[in-house]
């Protein structure tokens, strides 16, 4: 009577073409197999938690796209004088999505894009809405409307500040709402 | 199992067991170069550095005036891991080369980081800035783990050292004639006595001490050894400057071209000025001396700084700020 091993190892060449010969030898290693995966799979996994690869800068990349918007001389009012630029006072000769993307120029647009929209505190009323990379706003906005996840999706950063703009009348208060969308990768 | 010796085919249990040994080794081998190349993958830290250089240069654009970004990636070590891992693989050897260095290219609107050289590199790390049409930007690349990033007026640009010590320091009016002032270097302790001695003798060319009875009395500087650092292999000791400063920011313009002129003579050295916080009051050799000059001005320095180059340093400095 042949052993386990025998047949295993010994008398294969002899055995070749006996009927259930390869299940039965999977069977014998199946623990063995099945171990070293579990093994293996263990031993990425540990790796993998301990080491991480990954950066996500999405919502920096988002604040700091504001902060340009809200610091700079993009959209606000500054001082021809002093060159001071009032952070909060923002000036409709320069509220313009020309001059907007000509101060934030991402050269490949397929990047960050925003909507700026300012409104009147009084009576709701949209004074202003403008772009930046509007096309690549408008296919990331559908993306985002859709639902859609992972890393060919993008992700919406809706920041909100209370300004004062000037209008024909004298100066009124409102709030620049500045939805920005990040490409998720 | 002992019974079957001799018996043919046995040969082959020897045959499966080199081959099983033969498959473990390649195992091994593939699972440590595995782990190896995600520990120690330099993409993440180019990454990182493109992503942070160029984020900062949208903050510059945002803020008014200029700005001077020191960016010293010497922080930034492998991990514990990595080592190990460089050590199972390549020997001990490798534990020196902890520091990373990369290749930093500035564009016209993105930051490229390679690693040491750019045409080895096959994956650069790149991340894209808003470009502005008010701000020129002077495209270079540097191999350094110190960078300046700077934007000075209209401009923008990257360097491996300061941009200029006037333009960084506090612009109080310091301008005097050097010939009729009276400079001293005073050691608070035994160590710092052959610096100030030397020190002292550089100075003397410049000032007044040859005749020290006529001179007004300018400036004290007061040495004293860093006791923290003491030595010891693998302590970071940053040399610290403290100054005093009344409504003008005549001490912090001195202190801080002090450390300017230090990093330039000493640049693997670390700096810090600090306003003066009471830490030498203690000290009859610092209270009851400061008083009899205009002004004064504390280095506790590392104890391994070359006295040349330190002495070479505070004379430099002195030059710029009464310059």
């Amino acid at each position: 009577m042949n052993t386990i091993s025998d047949r295993r190892m010994g008398k294969r060449q002899k055995k070749l073409g006996n009927k259930g010969q390869a299940p039965l030898f999977f069977l014998e290693n199946a623990f063995r197999i099945g171990f070293l995966m579990v093994a293996l799979l263990a031993f990425f996994l540990l790796v993998n938690m301990y080491i991480s690869n990954k950066m996500d800068t999405n919502r920096l990349e988002a604040e700091v796209l504001a902060n340009r918007i809200i610091y700079s001389d993009t959209i606000m009012y500054q001082d021809a004088k002093t060159s001071r630029i009032y952070p909060g006072i923002v000036d409709m000769d320069r509220f313009d999505e020309g001059i907007l993307n000509t101060n934030i120029d991402y050269q490949n647009k397929r990047h960050i894009a925003a909507n700026i929209t300012l409104i009147n505190n009084q009576n709701g009323a949209i004074v202003g809405d403008i772009y930046l990379n509007k096309q690549q706003y408008a296919e990331l906005n559908i993306l985002t409307m859709q639902k859609s996840t992972g890393k060919g999706s993008a992700t919406h950063y809706i920041k909100n500040y209370p300004v004062t703009y000037k209008n024909t009348n004298g100066y009124d208060y409102g709030t620049l709402v500045i939805d920005i969308i990040v490409p998720n990768s | 199992m002992i019974r079957r010796l001799g018996k043919r085919g046995q040969e082959d249990k020897i045959y499966f067991l080199i081959w099983e040994l033969i498959v473990l080794v390649m195992v091994i081998v593939a699972l440590t170069v595995a782990v190896r190349g995600i520990s120690n993958n330099t993409n993440y830290w180019k990454r990182y550095q493109s992503a942070d250089l160029a984020m900062i240069t949208e903050l510059t654009y945002a803020g008014q005036g200029d700005f001077v970004v020191n960016y010293n990636m010497k922080q930034m070590k492998m991990t514990t891991t990595s080592k190990a891992l460089l050590v199972v693989t390549s020997g001990f050897g490798m534990l020196s080369a902890d520091t990373l260095s990369f290749q930093t290219f500035l564009k016209s609107s993105s930051f490229w980081v390679y690693d040491k050289s750019s045409d080895e590199d096959k994956f650069p790390q790149s991340f894209m800035f808003a470009a502005s049409k008010n701000i020129k930007v002077l495209e270079g690349n540097h191999s350094t783990d110190f960078l300046v990033l700077y934007r000075t007026g209209d401009t923008l640009g990257l360097q491996e050292r300061y941009v200029t010590t006037a333009s960084l320091c506090p612009t109080a009016i310091t301008q005097k004639d050097m010939t009729g002032l009276k400079f001293d270097v005073i050691a608070l302790d035994d160590e710092s006595k052959d610096r100030a001695s030397y020190a002292g003798i550089m100075l003397k060319q410049y000032g007044a001490s040859a005749n020290p009875s006529s001179a007004g009395k300018e400036l004290v500087i007061f040495l004293s050894t860093d006791t923290a650092s003491g030595g010891t292999p693998g302590t970071v000791a940053a040399t610290k400057i403290y100054y005093y400063d009344g409504a003008q920011a005549y001490g912090e313009k001195l202190a801080c071209l002090m450390g300017l002129a230090l990093k330039t003579h000493l640049p693997d050295k670390t700096f810090e000025t600090i306003k003066y916080d009471g830490s030498f009051d203690a000290d009859a050799g610092f209270i009851g001396v400061k008083d009899n000059y205009a002004r004064w001005i504390i280095l506790k320095y590392d104890k391994s700084l070359d006295r040349d180059n330190f002495g070479l340093s505070i004379k430099e400095a002195l030059i710029e700020y009464y310059k």
